[in-house]
């Protein structure tokens, strides 16, 4: 919270010129609510430590409801209070629930070592209390709802219920743009009013960027001297809404992915996944933020698995080398996901996808110590 | 003991920062006390309104507005709202006037609807809050506060109009931004709205000057408050506005309009003699200009050479070009006007030359080919430095903001022609409406309109003037609103210069003449009604 939030700033560098000169203007450019505090939080945890079986099975298990109130957030306020950039501002109460389970399991037969662990996590976010407000997001591309009973920044999209096969169908239903045609995506008229607007937006219960699950587990096992340890991590529960180039065709001049080439409505191609071919800047007809677009986030990745042995240490005695290892490693590897278009790890909240995917790496090494 | 260094430098940087900061622009009101907590390294509304320099740079701040993507600043604003009319084309959809040109502006389109909306309304509560607080400002002499306030009046005017204009009735706030009571307010009808801009036009014009000197040129003036007075009046009694057709509408937009020409001896308001030089940088604040927004390199650029001579994002169509009239007078499909197909940029209006590069003309030094301006074949040199003979030294490549020309919103041309319009609908054509429009012409170097038209040719001839000299001005969008045309000539296709066809544009009469409220505003503050068809 930055000092004096109490009152408005008023910025310096809001200049103009006269009479050929520079001259410093000041304006205020944000809105501050003087009534901010901190956001408190209550957390209530019950928790389970165990070692059973000799210590070969440990099991940690918590159960935790996470109330915060007073969550603090910037929020947007209509233009015509000036044009003032939205206050910081205590908007209500917030309960996040769910658990956190871990589990692992060693054990040894003869000269093979081996331990199992899993671990999966669970959370669902809901806002309980925000005064009656309905809170708009349009950050990033992505249209927001925060509105009490739905999780915090819920999509809120027009419904996409396919594409028009044909004009006489444009014309039979309700009023979209003046370019609709075949081939376009058809929205559902929510309200009935026979146009569809802002009015025929509906909330899609799924948080833009908490997963409902998280969950890992791997294996680490040796015999002798091979060794071979592996990692799996995975979300789920969570939607995901790619915009920009490598979503959306020629935006902003660029060029577009091979499968509207191959995938894209025609005449001919009906059944086609995606819409029409068109330009898709300023983000009109069949890219307003719509249900379309949204894809199933859920992925399982293989993170790294590594294959190792060593060399017993009699054979290396002569050689005097204390240790002689060769190993091979990948990370990131396989991974399992209904989304394809690019790397679903770092979708998340990047989703213009101007960054770099996660990357696939590949080692391999010999470890020789005298 | 680190850390206590590091305080004491930074406590020793705010009390360095406070002085900076006192000694420049408040000068006085430093005073401490140990129970005054307010901040000491940065400017907040209780420690800012303390001294004339500040209240002159509040007043700054609202002008700055101006130079927004929303009003006449951005990359090139006014240049792009041309291409919302027939006279040119954006294929990038600059701003999103090209989606506007073609009727596909909904609630959510980004671009001018958004910005327009939102920038608009930055400026009045800029002016909102200097008006409330410069009363109370120490050591400000009545008359300058006087002054102070009417230039605010003017620009919250100015902004006000640009709402209601495009938009329809707003909510008309005048008093400092508070959330508190201004959130829900529904939107104002446009006739409350419009009666507000009068009023601060009026006391605006009571008390400003005729004319600014030195440091203060570019200051709003008398002139500019009843210039933009006239043009108000002159869009509320046109068709669109002005729908059961009251003739004492005209009456007043042609009162207002000869109000400037009044004033134009003692102002020294006059046609520049040269229509090329008049749009040039060193030829700014002429006494044509009435107001201007004022653009200076490296602070406050535009790139209106980088759209002019590169982007092409405002290419002239070949129906503005053919719009253009022979130099005797004579449309150019008139059989005796000598227009010759095979070299139809011959002795045309001298104003084609001086807006307009087309294939075969020479730009920059070198001859114009059809690719040259690959979108239409033309391309716009008004409002550029770049004509035919070469850039001036060391200005060949303008890149982003690195243009200064100003923009003028308002200037004596206009003035005459809306005097003419106006004069024309309400008494006919009577000697003064061609003695106006003859000036623009003769200005222009083309022969005077003969005084022998009934008044509808004449409405004819002056709307045909207006697209002429206003050209890539970014005006004619508003003038087909107004005058309930734009039904037609922007439900039409487009051509390249040589007639091939680019697209055929919409546009809904029972939609297209008012923008939508944006969506963001629309779920921000549900107390906004939608226009009619979004």
């Amino acid at each position: 919270m930055p000092l004096y939030s109490y009152e408005n700033s008023i910025n310096l560098g809001q200049n103009y010129s006269f009479g050929g000169v520079l001259v410093s203007g000041a304006a205020a450019t944000a809105y501050t609510d003087p009534n901010i505090t901190w956001e408190t939080t209550t957390t209530y945890d019950v928790g389970l430590d165990a070692d059973l079986f000799k210590s070969k099975l440990s099991v940690t298990a918590d159960v935790y409801k996470k109330r915060t109130t007073d969550i603090l957030r910037t929020v947007n306020i209509p233009a015509q209070i000036g044009g003032l950039e939205g206050p910081q501002e205590n908007i209500g109460t917030m309960e996040n629930t769910g658990y956190e389970l871990t589990l692992q399991y060693r054990n040894s037969i003869g000269n093979f070592n081996y331990s199992v662990n899993g671990s999966v996590s669970y959370n669902k976010n809901r806002v309980v209390d925000i005064d009656g407000q309905i809170l708009y997001n349009y950050n990033s591309n992505i249209s927001t709802i925060t509105q009490a009973g739905y999780p915090i920044d819920s999509y809120y999209l027009l419904d996409a219920i396919g594409i028009f096969q044909s004009d006489d169908e444009v014309q039979k239903s309700a009023f979209q743009s003046n370019t609709t045609k075949a081939g376009y995506i058809k929205y559902r008229d929510v309200n009935g009013d026979n146009i569809i607007n802002g009015d025929d937006r509906i909330i899609v219960n799924t948080s833009t960027i908490i997963p409902k699950y998280t969950y890992g587990f791997g294996v680490d096992m040796n015999y002798k001297g091979f060794g071979l340890t592996a990692f799996f991590q995975g979300v789920s529960g969570l939607k995901v809404y790619p915009t920009a180039n490598l979503a959306f065709p020629f935006n902003n001049g660029a060029n577009a992915t091979w499968e509207w080439a191959t995938d894209s409505w025609t005449p001919e191609r009906t059944n086609a996944k995606l819409p029409i071919v068109t330009e898709s800047t300023g983000g009109q007809d069949n890219f307003q933020p719509s249900t379309f677009w949204l894809r199933d986030g859920s992925y399982l990745r293989l993170k790294n698995i590594q294959l190792s042995y060593a060399l017993p240490q009699q054979w290396l005695k002569a050689a005097k080398i204390s240790k002689f290892s060769v190993f091979v490693n990948a990370e990131n590897w396989i991974t399992f996901s209904k989304y394809k278009d690019f790397d679903p790890e770092s979708i998340l909240n990047a989703s213009t996808l101007y960054h770099y995917p996660m990357l696939k790496t590949f080692s391999g090494g010999v470890q020789v110590i005298f | 003991m680190l850390l206590m260094i590091i305080k004491r430098i930074k406590m020793k940087q705010k009390i360095f920062f406070a002085i900076i900061g006192c000694s420049l622009l408040i000068g006085t009101g430093c005073k401490k006390s140990l129970l005054n907590t307010a901040p000491d390294n940065k400017y907040v509304e209780s420690n800012f309104w303390t001294s004339e320099a500040a209240a002159d740079a509040a007043l700054s701040g609202c002008y700055a507005t101006l130079t927004y993507t929303g009003l006449f600043g951005g990359v090139a604003t006014p240049l792009f709202e041309e291409t919302a009319s027939p006279n040119a084309y954006d294929y990038d959809n600059s701003a999103g006037f090209n989606f506007i040109a073609e009727g596909k502006q909904i609630p959510s389109s980004t671009g001018i609807i958004q910005s327009r909306y939102h920038d608009c309304y930055t400026g009045i509560g800029r002016c909102n809050t200097f008006l409330a607080k410069a009363g109370d400002v120490p050591g400000i002499d009545a008359a300058t506060l006087d002054r102070m306030k009417g230039e605010a009046k003017f620009l919250r005017a100015l902004y006000y109009f640009m709402l209601e204009n495009y938009y329809g009735g707003v909510p008309l706030i005048l008093d400092a931004p508070d959330r508190a009571t201004q959130a829900n307010l529904p939107r104002n009808s446009r006739e409350e709205v419009v009666a507000q801009i009068l009023k601060d036009l009026d006391s605006a014009a009571m008390v400003l000057p005729l004319s600014y000197s030195g440091g203060d040129v570019g200051r709003v003036t008398k002139g500019a408050a009843l210039s933009l007075k006239a043009r108000v009046l002159l869009f509320e009694a046109s068709p669109l506005f002005n729908t059961n057709n009251d003739v004492a509408k005209w009456k007043t937009a042609a009162d207002a309009a000869k109000a400037v020409m009044d004033l134009a001896p003692q102002a020294g308001y006059a046609l520049y003699d040269n229509y090329r030089n008049l749009f040039l940088p060193q030829n700014e604040n002429n006494e044509e200009v009435i107001f201007d927004v004022q653009f200076i390199y490296p602070d406050l650029g535009n790139s209106f050479d980088l759209i002019d001579k590169q982007y092409n994002t405002n290419a002239p169509l070949l129906g503005l070009a053919q719009t253009y009239d022979m130099n005797n007078g004579l449309p150019i499909t008139d059989p005796a006007s000598g227009y010759d197909p095979n070299n139809p940029y011959a002795n045309r209006d001298p104003r084609l030359y001086q807006t307009i590069v087309y294939p075969g003309d020479s730009f920059m030094n070198v001859i114009v080919t059809p690719t040259r301006f690959a979108i239409t074949g033309f391309g716009l040199k008004k409002y550029s430095i770049y004509d035919r003979g070469p850039a001036p030294a060391g200005m060949g490549d303008l890149k982003s903001g690195q243009s200064e020309t100003n923009y003028i919103v308002l200037r004596y041309a206009d003035i005459l022609l809306m005097y003419a319009e106006a004069q024309n609908e309400a008494v006919g054509p009577d000697a003064s409406v061609y003695a106006a429009i003859n000036a623009v012409r003769e200005r222009a170097g083309m022969p005077d309109i003969a005084a022998t038209h009934t008044q509808s040719e004449l409405r004819d001839i002056i709307r045909h003037e207006r697209r002429i000299e206003f050209a890539g001005e970014g005006m004619y969008y508003n003038d087909i609103r107004r005058w309930k045309t734009a039904e037609v000539v922007l439900n039409a296709p487009i051509y390249t210069y040589n007639e091939s066809e680019i697209e055929t544009r919409k546009f809904d009469a029972a939609r297209d003449y008012f923008w939508p409220i944006p969506q963001t505003e629309l779920d921000l503050n549900p107390a906004l009604e939608q226009n009619p068809g979004y």
